[in-house]
């Protein structure tokens, strides 16, 4: 290896392990905390490995009022995002994969330019309009604002996935005396499945993690993110340690699964055509 | 089980290009056809329409006599093969081919039987239990075959079908598709660029060009006796020559005059080229039909050696009469050594003449 070649490497190394070092040092200590005894949370000098294992922080944290509570309503909203999101989202990302139409670049590009409007800004109209229509501290409510916020995604992942599908399949299918539904269940859906539930799993934890909406258009059904932003204040340190970690789990659990097929989003984005 | 096909002006446009234009085509019960053209002459796209992968803009397609102009590909009677194979990734070999059967929705002892009986015809019975990915292309190709013949379609469709093969699984896999069509003898529409395998197989073979039939014809006539200049030059290796030419007369003669040459025709020919005397002609003639002398003598076309090439049974030399430029077919112990000058004899049956503003062919008879 030549020089400035070795030089270069050291230097992308060097920064490849100082961002991860950033983003997984929190992660770490939160994890290491919420298994600490309560008690020694406030120990100084605070030892890097706990001196034993121990659930009681999560077990605090999970027993705490309203907990297990939110932590229902935001798997129900997680799910009903999934649902609504893979209903119009997969058929969208098949219609644009699929199909040339007028307009589709266009679609397309708009598709991501929803998600450049700030939710702060839509806040206050859509509390409004969610009150008015009978939506507002609505599980169903969350649900939709999530799906608006997951839907770019979901279709632009969703067209990677078929367009990895060769149409040429679908075809010989329809040859072979399917309808264009029929060579569509058949044929397409079963091989787009393992990367429409990576789909599905992203959309669970954008729904899962996001805490603006959740919090200005909830007052008693909150989901957990919502219930702890709206508790944190008033809780011990312990508390917040554990909820952290709680949140983080499905994420990086979905994460490690999927992260195959955000490649898959991203080259859909641009350089598939 | 085997159907005609008959296209009535049938007319598909992608946007402003017309890749099939206004076609009439009929295609006999159990005759193989081959839609034989260049890359972007409309053949995939006719054969789409026939499938009905296509709709067409206008005119009727008729399979079997039914006008299915209308119908999805699921209610014409079709099987098609897809140059990609298109074998479905996610079943095994004995789904794949059963597919087409369970969608019909017929009973399992006897997809069973069909699938085996047909695996076995084409030799893949072994690998029934595998998925694709096991598979090698030319297996793959065998399982896309058994799984549109075991449909017993009135018509057979193929798109390319050997072009993803190397060149050896070709040659064999050509000859096999001779053969299964001999046992089966179903309507067979057959799509290639390759001449060679539309000249093995069709019985006639459809030369196509910009979404237009320049002719339909048996091999050996698409070949012997092509209609125009494109089909004289796309068919055949190396393509037929063409020598501009000028009919002119002479002493009570006819005779074609290629540059300060002339080149006596056929007697037959002479009082029907008498009235087009002083008229340009493109003379069209194959390499396998010119005999080559080392020397212009007695009366040969001389032509100055460009370029030879052995070609193990023979050689192809390259040269040049005038500015036009001649591929001649000759046996490997003639010397020629470029730039050297040597004597060409145009076999008299075989010169074809085309009119050299519309490139047609002319007819004497």
């Amino acid at each position: 290896m030549s020089y400035p070649r070795l030089l270069r490497r050291t230097l992308l190394y060097i920064g490849a392990t100082a961002f991860a070092l950033w983003v997984l040092i929190p992660i770490f200590l939160i994890a290491i905390s919420s298994f600490t005894p309560p008690n020694e949370i406030y120990a100084w000098p605070k030892p890097i490995i706990p001196s034993r294992f121990s659930l009681d922080t999560m077990r605090f944290f999970l027993n705490s009022y309203g907990v297990l509570n939110s932590l229902r309503n935001s798997i129900l909203v997680a799910l009903l995002t999934l649902a609504f999101t893979l209903a119009v989202g997969a058929p969208a990302g098949y219609a644009v994969a699929r199909f040339s139409f007028r307009g589709r670049e266009a679609f397309r590009l708009g598709i991501l330019i929803t998600r450049m409007f700030p939710t702060a800004l839509l806040a206050v109209p859509l509390a409004v309009t969610f009150i008015k229509w009978g939506l507002y501290d609505t599980l169903i409510g969350v649900a939709l604002i999530h799906t608006a916020m997951a839907l770019p995604f979901a279709v632009i992942i969703t067209t990677g996935i078929f367009m990895g599908v060769p149409k040429d399949l679908e075809e010989a299918a329809m040859t072979l005396g399917c309808s264009r539904f029929g060579a569509f269940v058949r044929v397409a859906l079963p091989l787009a499945l393992p990367g429409l539930a990576a789909a599905a799993m992203f959309t669970f934890v954008i729904s899962w993690n996001e805490v603006f909406a959740a919090t200005i258009l909830t007052v008693n059904n909150r989901t957990l993110p919502a219930h702890i932003l709206t508790t944190i204040q008033a809780s011990p340190l312990y508390f917040r340690f554990a909820g952290g970690f709680f949140m983080t789990i499905p994420a990086l659990f979905f994460m490690f699964f999927i992260r195959r097929y955000l490649f898959h989003m991203w080259g859909g984005a641009t350089a598939e055509r | 089980m085997a159907a005609e096909i008959r296209l009535e002006k049938v007319r598909k446009t992608f946007g402003k290009v017309v890749a099939v234009k206004d076609m009439d085509l009929l295609v006999e019960p159990g005759e193989f056809l081959v839609l034989l053209g260049p890359s972007g002459c409309g053949k995939t796209t006719t054969l789409r329409c026939i499938a009905g992968l296509e709709r067409v803009d206008h005119g009727r397609v008729y399979i079997g006599g039914r006008d299915v102009t209308e119908l999805p590909p699921s209610k014409r009677g079709i099987a098609m093969v897809f140059q990609s194979y298109a074998v479905f990734p996610h079943m095994t070999v004995a789904q794949n081919i059963g597919f087409g059967l369970r969608m019909r929705r017929a009973p399992k002892n006897e997809i069973k039987k069909a699938v085996q009986e047909v695996a076995r015809l084409l030799q893949i019975d072994e690998l029934l239990d595998r998925y694709p990915s096991q598979l090698s292309g030319g297996q793959r190709q065998r399982v896309a075959v058994a799984r549109a013949l075991v449909m017993r379609p009135e018509v057979l469709l193929m798109d390319e079908p050997l072009s993803n093969l190397d060149a050896l699984l070709r040659l064999q896999m050509r000859a096999e598709l001779k053969k299964l069509h001999r046992e089966v003898g179903t309507t067979t529409v057959y799509v290639t660029h390759d001449q060679i395998e539309a000249l093995s197989l069709g019985d006639r073979i459809a030369v196509m060009r910009e979404g237009e039939i320049m002719q339909l014809d048996a091999p050996n006539e698409v070949y012997d006796m092509p209609a125009n200049v494109f089909v004289g030059g796309f068919i055949g290796t190396p393509p037929m020559n063409f020598l501009r030419a000028e009919v002119r007369k002479e002493d009570g003669g006819v005779y074609l005059a290629v540059g300060d040459f002339s080149v006596e025709v056929h007697k037959e020919w002479q009082e029907k080229l008498e009235g087009m005397v002083g008229k340009k002609v493109v003379l069209g003639i194959r390499a396998e039909n010119i005999e080559v002398r080392p020397t212009p003598e007695g009366g040969a076309l001389p032509a100055r050696v460009v370029v030879s090439e052995p070609l193990g049974a023979q050689q192809l030399l390259t040269v040049q009469v005038g500015k036009d430029v001649l591929k001649v077919a000759t046996s490997t112990e003639l010397s020629a050594t470029p730039g050297q000058t040597i004597g060409l004899v145009l076999t008299k049956a075989k010169i074809r003449l085309f009119d050299e503003e519309s490139g047609e062919a002319l007819k004497f008879d």
